[in-house]
């Protein structure tokens, strides 16, 4: 008998950021069951529940809007599964919708292969650097040289541009409550399968020859779609599009 | 600084720290009052706002059942607050105190020395500089004495509360027994005396009055002409002896307690349930054996229906059920049994933490495991020879361990873990060498018996502590080994091994020896952990951490015979420095096990036959009829085997 498989987006906001992805799997896998949604089972030695998650958020990354892919053994109504899902769902990792999608889609970690992220730097930060330096210190990051990250004791190089295809977008902006002024700063990094140049590694080096350390910055990905060859963007869920802005 | 502004402020430090998922809180399940405050709520005037402790990092804290069971009962309690206190690790803690930010709690994150109260596990000894870190961090005085009116009072309990003197001057008092049915009435008396206005001295008059309260400052050591004794100073009313305190309905109590979910991968990852509490086997070494005297145990009905529910309320694969030997569980088959029907459709496991040395727990182990990868089994024969293992009352005989690895080996399992000691009382060379030749004797029997690629394949995994004298065991006299002779008997035992097939582990003779020293100290061994936690000592506990030189330094600066302490024989009418705490099992008992032990005679367990008159049946207002024969004739294999085999 055919299963159904339901596709779910929730998000990794403020201190949900700071979550590996195992831990918002293993998170995901406890909302399932309490949700009581007929999750169907792998047949191994160890049964599993059949259960995908989109490409990893690195630790201390936001996100808007992260999906997985759940196998559901009956049909449960779109609107009663979000329903079961957002009562759920602990307090880092709110449940923000759900639909079916067709068993055959490509799996989610595959397909997804482009992000928007955002950085949200304290105007204090910058100290008197205008938007225009910034932005021009960032394109030099940008458009330099190879990136060197040691992963599982490998050197690996990572040229920027070929991962963050488009210049950033900077404006200024009143951005909290309080009054305090912020640079955001957007732009489209790619996920290609092949590996991609990590968030943070980027941002990291966005941010170093501005002597901010990431830690005192917001980093947030806030969109996270399937790019065409012909620039155009899918996404995996109706109603998911904010955020795209910068490709 | 404003508390939202440490709370960022420590978020921050957090992020930059190993493990950031430990500081996050915010969990699945957390109590609604709780939750509100997260949320911004403010905290009602009148509420006794606490914390429990475990002085460890978040993942070994939160495995911890007694700190789930305290936090469940204290915020049952309209009037009460309780979260949680973890300490973090080494690169946290540095980062917090070069930025000036207190230990602060898991929940609220409202500094400590906020609070009203701070309850403290001790988990074991080697943990008590780590109180001490969690004391500094949170910048509350180490000492007790120089704790004024403003801050909590701090209150120690756990399996190491039975002898408290080593720890005796920073904490305010100790609870000595189990919760379920007292803590409320502490929680709800230190809610009237703070509303009353009461001093801290006033209120730890007080709390002495309740059962199992110990509030050191009203007691002094005395030096008698046979050791140390601790009495009420004249005129305070403390009481001479302070009573443990026994759950008494514990079948009655949740099975369950709280839903707490973390987000990070905790030791203990599972729902546990706690089936049985104490442990009948009389074991003369172990002194959780003695101290949670006596077994009691829950219905597999009510087991059956907490466990489901508290698995939908978490959503964990996985349920564990726990308690010193859960394979001595009446009930056990029909549990699992029954646990099994209703758990494997939705693809959740139930394992057994521990497993008693027979034919039955290999078959509880294959029933639970299924068709799924078999890891390993563990087991404890603790001594290799069977005089030895009478002498500590391990009523287990060689042909049982053949069998069970026998059972294991033909069941699909391809790896066993055993636990020894060596340095129990009256151990011989012989005996030690008695290890290596019983393993020897368990690999020809492999060999032997099954297909020699699997037999090839067979691991024992061999696990060696050093025998540490633990207060309130029938071994609470005896001399410790020292460290030289631990080492040459831990060559001994490794000339002794089977050349293949074996991976040989042991427990440092170092720690072994600075936790002899904790377990039995008196008062003036505060003032060696105290110089121990100035010199770096505060994380000793953890691994690869411990270093020898802190302690035998602290010792010397003290003036403390450490040596005396650990390796000193004493004689069985000496005055001891927890002589004022009954844990319930009678001293005569104790002695009379002390002595049977020197003769190699072995004491039958009461749930399989009579009762053996230890008192704690009694101490606790419990029938002892409904211990003794508890299991006689539900699974008495083991002992009728015994009794064949002694014949």
């Amino acid at each position: 008998m055919a299963n159904f498989r339901l596709r779910f987006s929730f998000s990794e906001q403020g201190r949900g950021a700071l979550l590996s992805h195992l831990e918002v799997q293993r998170a995901l896998t406890r909302l399932l069951r309490r949700a009581e949604l007929p999750f169907v089972l792998t047949q191994g030695f160890s049964p599993r529940m059949k259960l995908a998650t989109g490409p990893a958020l690195p630790v201390g990354i936001a996100s808007q809007a992260e999906y997985a892919d759940v196998e559901l053994s009956r049909f449960v109504k779109p609107a009663e599964a979000t329903c079961r899902l957002q009562s759920a769902a602990p307090p880092l990792l709110p449940v923000l919708d759900c639909a079916y999608v067709r068993p055959q889609e490509p799996s989610l970690d595959a397909w997804l292969n482009a992000q928007t992220i955002e950085l949200r730097i304290d105007q204090a930060l910058l100290a008197d650097r205008s938007l225009e330096e910034v932005c021009r210190q960032f394109e030099a990051v940008r458009t330099g040289p190879a990136l060197e990250v040691e992963r599982k004791g490998k050197l690996r190089q990572y040229i920027p541009a070929d991962f963050v295809p488009d210049p950033l977008e900077l404006s200024a902006r009143t951005a909290d409550s309080e009054g305090e002024r912020s640079v955001i700063a957007r732009f489209m990094l790619l996920l290609p399968a092949a590996g991609a140049l990590r968030s943070d590694v980027f941002a990291a080096a966005l941010l170093s020859p501005l002597g901010i350390d990431l830690f005192d910055i917001t980093v947030t990905r806030i969109a996270l779609f399937h790019l065409n060859p012909d620039g155009s963007c899918q996404f995996a869920l109706p109603g998911r599009a904010a955020g795209v802005g910068s490709q | 600084m404003p508390a939202h502004q440490l709370s960022e402020q420590f978020l921050r430090l957090a992020a930059r720290a190993q493990y950031p998922s430990r500081s996050l809180d915010h969990e699945w399940g957390v109590s609604t009052a709780l939750a509100e405050v997260q949320e911004g709520c403010e905290i009602p005037p009148g509420v006794l706002h606490g914390a429990f402790c475990y002085p460890a990092s978040y993942e070994l804290g939160q495995s911890n059942n007694a700190i789930k069971i305290l936090t469940a009962l204290a915020n049952a309690l309209p009037e009460v607050l309780a979260e949680r206190v973890f300490l973090p690790g080494d690169d946290l803690r540095a980062l917090m105190r070069s930025d000036g930010v207190p230990l602060l709690t898991l929940e609220t994150n409202t500094p400590v020395r906020e609070l009203d109260f701070l309850g403290v596990t001790l988990p074991y000894e080697l943990s008590f500089p780590a109180v001490l870190e969690v004391l500094d961090l949170a910048d509350l005085p180490l000492r007790a004495a120089e704790r004024d009116e403003s801050l909590p009072l701090v209150i120690g309990g756990g399996p190491c509360v039975y002898n408290p003197e080593p720890l005796a001057p920073f904490f305010d008092a100790f609870f000595l027994g189990e919760a379920e049915e007292e803590l409320p009435s502490l929680m709800q008396r230190l809610t009237e005396l703070r509303g009353q206005g009461a001093t801290r001295a006033e209120q730890l008059c007080q709390l002495a009055t309740l059962p199992g309260m110990y509030v050191p400052s009203l007691y002094e050591a005395v030096a008698t002409g046979s050791g140390t004794r601790t009495v009420p100073v004249a005129g305070t009313g403390a009481p001479p002896v302070i009573e443990r305190v026994v759950a008494r309905s514990f079948a009655d109590s949740p099975a369950v307690c709280g839903s707490v979910v973390p987000y990070s991968e905790v030791i203990h990852d599972r729902l546990a349930v706690e089936v049985q509490r104490g442990c009948s086997r009389g074991c003369r070494f172990c002194q959780a054996g003695m101290t949670y005297r006596p077994v009691r145990q829950r219905r597999p009905d009510d087991l059956l229906r907490e466990i489901l529910a508290g698995l939908k309320a978490t959503g964990y694969d996985e349920v564990s059920l726990t308690s010193l030997s859960t394979t001595d569980y009446a009930q056990l088959p029909e549990l699992l049994r029954r646990l099994k029907s209703r758990l494997d459709p939705v693809g959740v496991s139930c394992s057994l933490p521990s497993l008693r040395i027979d034919a039955f727990s290999v078959e509880a182990a294959r029933q639970l495991s299924g068709g799924a990868k078999k890891s390993g089994l563990t087991f404890a024969p603790e001594a290799g020879s069977q005089r030895l293992r009478d002498v500590i009352n391990k009523n287990v005989t060689e042909q049982q361990l053949l069998d069970t690895v026998r059972a294991a080996a033909a069941n699909g399992w391809r790896r066993v873990k055993l636990y020894f000691m060596i340095g129990l009382p009256t151990e011989t060379d012989a005996d030690v060498r008695a290890i290596g030749e019983l393993l020897q004797r368990l690999q020809e029997m492999l060999f032997e018996e099954f297909d020699r690629s699997l037999a090839r394949a067979f691991t024992l995994s061999v696990s060696v502590a050093s025998f540490i004298p633990k207060p309130h065991t029938p071994f609470q006299w005896e001399a410790q080994d020292s460290r030289e002779e631990l080492q040459r008997k831990q060559r001994l035992l490794e000339d002794s091994l089977p050349r293949r097939g074996v991976t040989l582990h042991y427990h440092g003779a170092d720690t072994s020896f600075v936790e002899g020293v904790l377990a039995r100290g008196d008062r003036r061994v505060a003032a060696a952990i105290e110089a121990a936690w100035r010199a770096g000592a505060g994380t000793d506990a953890w691994e690869g951490n411990f270093d020898l030189t802190r302690w035998e330094q602290a010792f010397a600066d003290c003036g403390l015979d450490a040596v005396n302490i650990s390796q000193r024989q004493r004689t069985l009418d000496e005055d001891l420095p927890w002589g004022h705490i009954s844990t319930g099992v009678s001293l005569e008992y104790l002695r009379r096990e002390a002595e049977l032990a020197r003769a190699e005679a072995t004491t039958a367990d009461c749930t399989f036959e009579a009762c053996s008159a230890c008192g704690a049946c009694q101490a606790a207002g419990i029938d002892p009829k409904t211990v003794a024969g508890l299991r006689r004739g539900v699974s008495g294999d083991r002992q009728q085997a015994r009794r064949g085999s002694d014949a």
